[in-house]
């Protein structure tokens, strides 16, 4: 064989090579990875709040809605101006419950009740979120002894038959509840389940309400006519984790219980700290707080701990669920609840009758500075002043909101973070109070990243 | 009690020879008749104007006073009837051919049975192959109901005396006939509109119907040429047109049936001759289509002739035509025929070379009827035929690979990239051809692999997804099919090929198209040898009907796998630079009719960027690597890569013979070719209609041929590698050898499923397929992403995937959805609604608890049951809208001018069928000269004397 007419075949081979070694250094073809998750925009929000004569329900929103529709239960006629969606209304309306549904693209609906209990009921002051649909709520603090009482009120807020399933857990573990699970709900119904029928005499109670199917509610009444009375409407906190911030917490000495429940199966170590108005505190007295297995303890916060207002940071090596009880007297309580950082604007309702005065914001920054602006609006959503307030990092600030309200009637608040912060508003009627978790209106909400498949 | 023999008192037979240029039999026909122990009494000779010497041997033989000169065009009964008015009266009339012969004992043993009762009229021998001697031609003879003449034996049935004894029969050939005189004179011989053929038959049926009986005499035997059928008989000016058969046959159907049976066989045969007239149009024989209708034309246009036929039988009846009916062939019969027919096309296809030793030998006249013939059986078939062996231990291997596959063969096999087959071929028809698409489905362009496939489908019309198993089950040894037959043009090493051929068929089942339910790569890798075949043979004689079929096979190739649009037109290119002028013209033709023949679905699918990668199923990604690639695999379920290392390193090699390195660097550079475009897929990507935004394509058929075309450059070289030092073609047939086998060992121990399966794979329950409407099934598997489809019914058939809406189209959906994801409302759920979606299904809501939940919030929706733990269902309160989708007329037209196209052009690419050369009738006056004589498929109808 020549030597041309060997290069000649080596050629191909060569070639072939050549072929291979390009493809090699040129980057794989990918099939596209799964898209993140996205934002959508909320077009219609729809609550349910507890109704009653002593209620005044306030539904306002962060951008004028298309609509807002009223359904009463048992069934009333509700005042048309209720059912402006681009109003502060106030309304109070004699029922079980009312479930209000406002459509609106990125409205920000959102609705609260309030009012005081009479004297059976505790006495105190009621602040709350009307209830948007909960999947898995968690509630701590209840109890059905000692002359307290705590009322689970299930609302379905749609066209669809709703079930739910409870688990209740007490200082001793879990209590096998009858008839706690397959709890069903008729089409636009609003039942209240005294937590005494399931689990009576129980001093302590946490509550867990898993949505098993439909559009559910759920808020807990808690009132207690003992010498420590009270009334205190107990949202649910955030759902079992290592890392979460009880904000708006009261000053004082005494008076604060901190709740935990590990609802896992092995004990948990939890550690607080306080994020006071000057900085991170820790007392060791709340380091390493064993909560067992199973169990829903309360922990009386010491009196070395921080006085003044703050947030608490609560952080374990298994996933609890944490609220604080404030009792600043004999006459009322409030119950502090985790929640997540403000990721949008969050209305802070002011006019909710006369019961009802502007409340104080305990603002908390988690990690790096931040800041917020407070916007007061009349009824008619007309701006009426604003305060812009910074935030120090690990820290807690107070606002009183007095400043931006003194201008006009304030029906409300937007409380507009910039960076990460958590609170709390707390209304105070004399020696009453009540604690309200700032929670951002609803208009985007994440979404899984949605494609259709072959 | 003493019973009279005939021999007692011999009764007269009078024996009429009709001859017509029959000079090659005579001699030993004329022989035959002096050694017979019973004589005719008189004799008669009927020479219809031979040109070949045929009346100065029968004059020789007879006198010229017995012989009478007939003129040209003269029918056997006419002949018959002229040698009656001249001969004196004798009791029987003995008829014979001139290329018949008889045993001394032939008139004895007719005799005996027409001697045996009075009411035989009509008795006939046992006719056998002449010069073959031990096959029988006749023993009686019928007619079935489409006017085929059917003899009740095998196609070459020897005799082994199983016809022995006499029957009762319709009617008996003409050659070697006894008749009585007086029912012949009384029936009025043989009917004038039948000069030629079925005059048999139909003097037979007249016979039955006067109340006489038609009997066979077994003890008698002629031996018979057939000339006239096997068109060994020089053609004379004067004979009657090819057409002149079936005439006879619609002639004698027509005027001797039943006054009710009448209306009904003419409506039957009409249609049927247009049907046939269709079908041999479709088979390419245009000539015998032609003869049909002029046959129907002639039947059918002399209504009166035929009425006046008809009352003549009617005059001579005794019988009714009940009487008649037991002699005529079973109803079934056509069916059997028509059976016969696609199986003898079947063997034809698939053994070709098995024609030869189907048919009858020729009628060259080397051996007397004395000399028999013993066949030699030779050694067993499977020695004489090692690759027919070799095929049936594939698909024995092919079947054990498959073995959790073989449900597939009851209900189908789907998985992977293969739906589930349609319930019907019909829904492949509607899909290519329908005006409407069902709910869900898009407006676009049907795939045009549904057209084959509902082709194929067709005659198992109820049991599609049969199609689609066996194409999977047997795909390995389908492809070594093709490829040996490729192998036959490469090489004439019968070891050597078969060992390519089955290296070919493991690289298909190395690359795991079958476990990946990858029917366009299987269906493609079947065709490629086919392909190559056929552009070898237009290389080798450029003809615009090879080049047509070239072109068809590349479209039938890139309708299952468009990515072998590409490769066919670089091969194209190839073969042009190779060939240059010589195909250029042939080339355009192989390269438009691809374009043509695909229309639509080259602007949908193979001429798209990329896309063309979306072979027939669902567009399922590759994972492969460059060194899989390398290796001719393409990730995923295949064998392991280093198998193919060897045929590398051959591949190699080969290329070292100088003797062969051209052939060699042609393989080398089409295994470039298809390597590039291996390595292309790597590195890109297409999108679907819907889907994943991006699709790594699957790149195993370009694979396979990078590796199937070095093992053809060493199957090329294979001679000069072997014939080196015997350690180097040990070494050689060694490493050919490890690819095959192991690649076998793998496969038989893997075998040929997951996640090809055949049990069905529903995408939603029985509860919900049955509803109205479409089940929204999503797939929450992955962590931020919920993946949705629509399913109609219990999912969506091969093809139906094609059709899926884009994701454009699909917009609204998607937003609700996602709104239903989100906070669902009355509005998110009415938009699904108005998709036609009337359920939402979770498989599998045991992790993904919060997409439950969500759903669950959503109003109007009722959870409903499930049909396994784990998995949640939703049912819309309200009903859907149930709109289908309407296909523009346009489309549709087009859809149904692709497959006239088709059609046409696989009528075009088949073979043509002609007659054997007909010699001008004018230029064989004077010649005496005796024809070569052709061996050519004798029909089942004998045909008359002197033509016969």
């Amino acid at each position: 064989m020549s030597r041309r007419t060997t290069w000649t075949a080596l050629a191909l081979p060569v070639g072939a090579a050549a072929l291979v070694v390009g493809a090699s250094l040129l980057p794989r073809s990918t099939t596209d990875p799964a898209g993140g998750p996205q934002r959508v925009d909320v077009v219609q929000s729809t609550y349910a709040c507890p109704a009653g004569s002593v209620v005044t329900v306030g539904s306002g929103q962060l951008e004028p809605g298309e609509r807002r529709d009223f359904r009463v239960t048992p069934e009333r006629e509700v005042d048309d101006a209720a059912s402006d969606a681009g109003r502060w209304t106030t309304s109070r309306i004699a029922g079980d419950g009312v479930i209000v549904t406002q459509t609106g693209r990125e409205s920000g609906a959102v609705g609260f009740f309030a009012g005081v209990a009479g004297k059976a009921g505790g006495g105190g002051l009621v602040v709350g979120h009307c209830g948007s649909i909960v999947d898995d709520a968690w509630f701590l603090g209840l109890g059905t002894a000692d002359e307290r009482s705590s009322t689970l009120i299930l609302s379905n807020m749609s066209d669809t038959p709703a079930v739910a399933d409870l688990r209740l857990w007490g200082p001793e573990g879990e209590i096998d509840a009858v008839d706690a699970t397959g709890i069903a709900l008729d089409p636009y119904t609003v039942r209240r389940i005294p937590v005494a029928d399931l689990a009576a005499g129980e001093p302590a109670l946490a509550l867990q309400v898993a949505r098993r199917r439909g559009l559910l509610s759920a808020v807990v009444n808690d009132g207690s006519t003992a010498t420590f009375a009270g009334t205190e409407p107990i949202g649910a906190t955030a759902a079992p984790s290592t890392d979460q911030y009880l904000p708006g917490v009261e000053s004082g000495r005494r008076g604060k219980t901190l709740l935990l429940l590990n609802p896992g199966d092995r004990t948990a170590r939890v550690d607080v700290e306080s994020l006071a108005s000057d900085g991170p505190v820790s007392d060791r007295r709340l380091q390493g707080v064993k909560v067992p297995a199973g169990r829903f303890v309360e922990v009386d916060v010491p009196t070395s701990a921080p006085r003044g207002r703050q947030a608490l940071h609560v952080s374990s090596d298994e996933p609890v669920a944490a609220s604080v009880r404030v009792e600043p007297g004999t006459k009322d309580y409030s119950v502090v609840e985790a929640g997540a950082a403000l990721d949008g604007p969050a209305v802070v309702p002011v006019e909710l009758g006369r019961s009802v005065s502007a409340p104080r914001l305990l603002l908390t920054a988690p990690g790096d500075d931040a800041s917020v602006t407070v916007t007061a609006y009349d009824d008619r959503m007309r701006s009426i002043g604003s305060a812009d307030t910074a935030v120090p990092g690990r820290s807690t600030v107070t606002l009183d909101t007095a400043d931006v309200t003194a201008d006009g009637d304030v029906a409300y608040l937007v409380v507009t973070p910039k960076g990460r912060v958590v609170g709390a508003a707390t209304y105070a009627d004399g020696s009453l109070v009540s604690s309200l978790l700032l929670e951002s209106a609803p208009t985007r909400i994440e979404v899984p990243q949605v494609v259709p498949v072959d | 009690m003493h019973v009279a023999h005939w021999l007692d008192d011999p009764p007269t037979v009078g024996a009429i020879l009709v001859s017509r240029n029959g000079a090659t039999w005579l001699p030993k026909v004329l022989g035959s008749f002096s050694r017979m122990y019973q004589a005719p009494d008189v004799w008669r000779a009927v020479d219809v104007e031979s040109t070949d010497g045929s009346a100065q041997l029968v004059r020789d033989s007879f006198g010229a006073d017995r012989v009478i000169r007939a003129p040209r065009g003269t029918g056997f009964g006419q002949a018959v009837a002229l040698a009656v008015e001249a001969m004196p009266r004798t009791d029987w009339l003995w008829l014979l051919h001139d290329d018949a012969t008889v045993l001394p004992g032939t008139l004895s043993g007719l005799l005996d049975v027409a001697t045996s009762a009075d009411d035989i009229a009509v008795v006939g021998p046992k006719i056998r192959e002449w010069p073959s001697l031990r096959r029988l031609v006749e023993v009686g003879v019928t007619i079935t109901g489409t006017g085929v003449r059917d003899t009740g034996l095998e196609p070459g049935e020897p005799d082994a005396g199983q016809h022995d004894r006499p029957r009762d029969v319709l009617a008996v050939n003409t050659a070697g006939m006894l008749v009585r005189r007086d029912v012949f004179d009384e029936l009025g011989g043989f009917d004038a509109d039948l000069p030629m053929y079925f005059d048999d038959v139909d003097l037979g049926w007249r016979v039955a119907r006067a109340g006489y009986r038609v009997r066979t005499a077994p003890g008698g035997v002629i031996f018979h040429a057939e000339s006239g059928g096997r068109g060994t008989r020089r053609r004379a000016a004067g004979d009657l047109p090819a057409w002149e058969r079936r005439r006879a046959a619609l002639w004698t159907l027509l005027v001797n049936s039943g006054p009710v049976a009448f209306w009904w066989q003419s409506v039957r045969l009409f249609v049927g001759t247009l049907l046939r007239c269709l079908g041999l149009l479709v088979a390419k024989d245009p000539e015998a289509a032609g003869d049909e209708l002029l046959a129907l034309r002639s039947a059918y246009l002399h209504p009166v002739r035929m009425f006046r036929a008809r009352r003549r039988r009617a005059a001579t009846a005794r019988r009714g035509p009940r009487a008649v009916r037991p002699l005529l062939a079973p109803w079934w019969l056509p069916y059997r025929h028509g059976y016969d027919v696609v199986r003898g096309a079947v063997v034809a296809l698939v053994r070709p070379e098995a024609i030869e030793t189907v048919g009858r030998r020729s009628t060259v006249l080397d051996q007397a009827p004395e000399e028999v013939e013993e066949l030699d059986d030779g050694p067993s078939w499977w020695r004489q035929r090692p690759w027919f062996t070799t095929v049936g231990v594939l698909t024995v291997l092919a079947l054990v690979a498959g073995r959790s596959l073989l449900g597939g063969l009851v209900h189908g096999v789907e998985g992977g990239a293969l739906p589930r087959s349609p319930q019907s071929a019909d829904a492949w028809w509607t899909l290519v051809l329908g005006g409407e698409r069902a709910t869900g489905l898009a407006d676009a362009v049907p795939p045009l692999f549904a057209f084959p496939l509902a082709v194929v489908a067709t005659p198992v019309w109820f049991r599609p997804d049969l199609v689609v198993t066996l194409l999977m089950l047997l795909a390995v040894p389908l492809a070594a099919l093709t490829a040996h037959r490729l192998g036959r043009l490469i090489t004439e090493r019968r070891v050597a090929r078969t060992i390519w051929a089955l290296g070919y068929g493991a690289l298909v089942a190395a690359v795991g198209a079958v476990p990946e339910g990858r029917l366009g790569a299987v269906v493609a890798l079947v065709l490629a040898p086919v392909v190559v075949n056929v552009a070898w043979q237009l290389a080798e004689q450029p003809q615009w009907r090879t080049a047509l079929r070239l072109g068809l096979c590349i479209a039938l190739s890139a309708a299952f796998a468009p990515e072998t649009l590409v490769l066919s037109a670089a091969g194209l290119a190839l073969l042009w630079w190779l060939e240059g002028r010589w195909v250029s013209r042939q080339l355009v033709v192989a390269a438009v009719v691809p374009v043509v023949l695909l229309g639509p679905w080259l602007v949908a699918r193979a001429a798209v960027p990329w896309r063309w990668w979306w072979e027939a199923g669902r567009p399922v990604p590759g994972t492969e690597s460059v060194l899989e690639i390398v290796a001719g695999r393409a990730g995923g379920v295949g064998a392991p890569w280093w198998l193919s290392v060897p045929v590398v390193v051959l591949g190699v090699v080969a290329l070292v013979p100088a003797r062969t390195r051209s052939a060699v660097r042609t393989c080398w550079i089409v295994g470039l070719l298809c390597l590039a475009l291996a390595l292309v897929g790597h590195v890109t990507s297409f999108s679907a209609s819907v889907g994943r935004v991006e699709i790594s394509p699957w790149v195993g058929v370009p694979a396979v041929l990078w590796i199937a075309s070095l093992g053809t450059a060493v199957l090329v070289a294979s001679p000069e590698l072997v014939a080196r030092a015997r350690p180097v073609a040990t070494l050689v047939v060694v490493a050919a050898l490890v690819l095959p086998v192991g690649v076998g060992v793998w496969w038989l121990g893997r075998g040929a499923s997951d996640p090809l399966d055949d049990q069905a794979a529903s995408q939603v329950p029985a509860f919900l397929a049955d509803r109205p409407g479409q089940t929204l099934v999503l797939d929450a598997s992955g962590p931020d992403q919920v993946g949705y489809r629509l399913v109609s019914g219990r999912g969506g058939y091969l093809g139906e995937e094609a059709l899926a809406p884009s994701a454009d189209d699909l917009a609204p959906v998607t937003s609700a959805v996602r709104s239903l994801l989100a906070r669902a409302t009355e509005a998110d759920v009415d938009a699904l609604s108005a998709a036609g979606v009337s359920a939402v299904y979770l498989p599998d809501a045991a992790s993904s608890p919060e997409v439950a939940q969500r759903i669950d919030a959503a109003p109007s929706l009722e959870q409903t049951g499930s049909d396994r733990p784990g998995a949640r269902a939703w049912v819309f309160v309200a009903a859907p809208t149930l709109d289908r989708v309407d296909v523009p007329w346009w489309r549709q037209g087009l859809s149904w001018a692709q497959v006239v196209v088709w059609l046409v052009a696989a009528a075009l690419t088949a073979p043509v069928r002609r007659r054997a050369d007909e010699e001008d009738p004018a230029d064989d006056a004077g010649t005496d000269e005796p024809v070569d004589l052709v061996a050519v498929p004798v029909p089942q109808d004998s045909g008359q004397v002197g033509s016969r």
